[in-house]
């Protein structure tokens, strides 16, 4: 998944992109389901968080919670951190003749 | 309706919850019904309570879940929740106000949801005809809004008008979270525009409005307040644009945060970003 693009889409502000791994069954909302889930593995039904579908992955952004499950995995922390300047390599001053 | 929540100092912090949630679900809408710990002299309650608009749909200690309809679209219900610090008397806090695209009872979950920091507390009420302190709350068909000088802050919620996406896309929320101070917006679900990316999305971003009214005087020397509308557009939706209800944009600087003016009778609050606010 490019994480640059996920931070086009969901900005620069301070939160985690998880991916839903698990199942949701037939005829259950998806949205309900996965908060649920999500709920769960946080230990806390004062979870905050989006339910979404994006890149054919269903994946929860939150921006205060975090979890550690088996049926959610962290795919990106936001912001992503700044690309470190180039360093150029220093030039040979030529000498003057 | 617009409130001024006065308190005084001997405010406690079951005092504090129990006004703002009682102010909140139409159960209090007089000063007689506020707690031992407001200023009931000082306080007041002026228009009608927005009936079958806002409902409390749970109570969880220190955490309130409201429900809210939309107030010209009926099909459309969001909602938000209080949540409250156990601070002692005056350092009580309003901490988070969540907004939800929608809401599980039977767990008491919100379904796709962003927690906005807002940190009001209780202040004891300071007379003074600039600046009187307290609470100010405005509840009615369009917006949940309130306003404190002492805790510097001031935010609402408030409905917002339909557009193509809107349309095509019916899960898109149609309330809008607004620092009222700052002029930020929050969104936690609309439909997002993006190619192989689109989907639904939280977006957040800066109210916008077309130009920057001045204040003007009429030819009878009368002062005119030009109340511009506000609106949210956000790039991942192609700039789509919302009108927000009841949020006006006002002259630069022309009034103090909180000054209260009349408009054909219904009253406005100012509020810092040069933002005004319906009551009614």
């Amino acid at each position: 998944m490019d994480l640059q693009k996920l931070q086009e889409i969901f900005g620069t502000e301070p939160g985690r992109i998880y991916a839903f791994t698990g199942s949701v069954p037939e005829g259950s909302d998806p949205v309900a389901h996965i908060t649920e889930a999500f709920a769960t593995a946080a230990g806390s039904n004062l979870v905050d968080c989006v339910i979404t579908q994006l890149f054919d992955s269903r994946l929860v952004y939150t921006r205060n919670t975090e979890v550690a499950s088996d049926s959610f995995n962290l795919v990106v922390e936001l912001p992503l951190p700044e690309p470190e300047p180039e360093v150029q390599p220093e030039q040979p001053q030529e000498e003057t003749p | 309706m617009l409130v001024k929540y006065r308190m005084q100092s001997s405010i406690t912090n079951a005092n504090f919850i129990a006004d703002i949630i009682g102010i909140l679900d139409g159960t209090i809408t007089s000063t007689a019904g506020l707690s031992a710990g407001a200023d009931a002299a000082n306080s007041s309650f002026v228009g009608t309570y927005p009936s079958a608009k806002i409902a409390k749909v749970n109570t969880t200690s220190s955490t309130i879940t409201f429900s809210k309809i939309h107030g010209t679209d009926a099909s459309v219900t969001h909602y938000f929740r209080l949540t409250f610090d156990a601070g002692v008397g005056l350092a009580a806090k309003l901490t988070t106000f969540t907004v939800a695209q929608g809401y599980t009872s039977g767990t008491n979950t919100l379904l796709n949801s962003v927690a906005n920091t807002v940190d009001i507390s209780p202040n004891p009420f300071i007379a003074s005809a600039q600046f009187p302190t307290g609470i100010n709350i405005v509840i009615n068909n369009n917006c949940v809004w309130f306003s404190s000088i002492t805790s510097s802050n001031s935010f609402g919620l408030f409905d917002l008008g339909a557009n193509g996406i809107t349309t095509t896309y019916a899960q898109n929320m149609k309330m809008v979270y607004v620092n009222t101070r700052t002029g930020a917006y929050s969104i936690p679900y609309v439909y997002a525009l993006a190619g192989g990316g689109s989907g639904y999305i939280p977006i957040t971003g800066t109210i916008e409005s077309i130009t920057v009214p001045a204040l003007s005087s009429n030819v009878a020397g009368t002062a005119v307040i030009i109340e511009n509308p506000v609106f949210i557009t956000n790039v991942n939706q192609g700039y789509a644009a919302y009108g927000v209800n009841n949020l006006f944009r006002i002259g630069n600087n022309i009034f103090a945060v909180d000054s209260i003016y009349n408009a054909a009778g219904v009253r406005r609050v100012s509020s810092a970003y040069n933002l005004a606010i319906v009551t009614e």
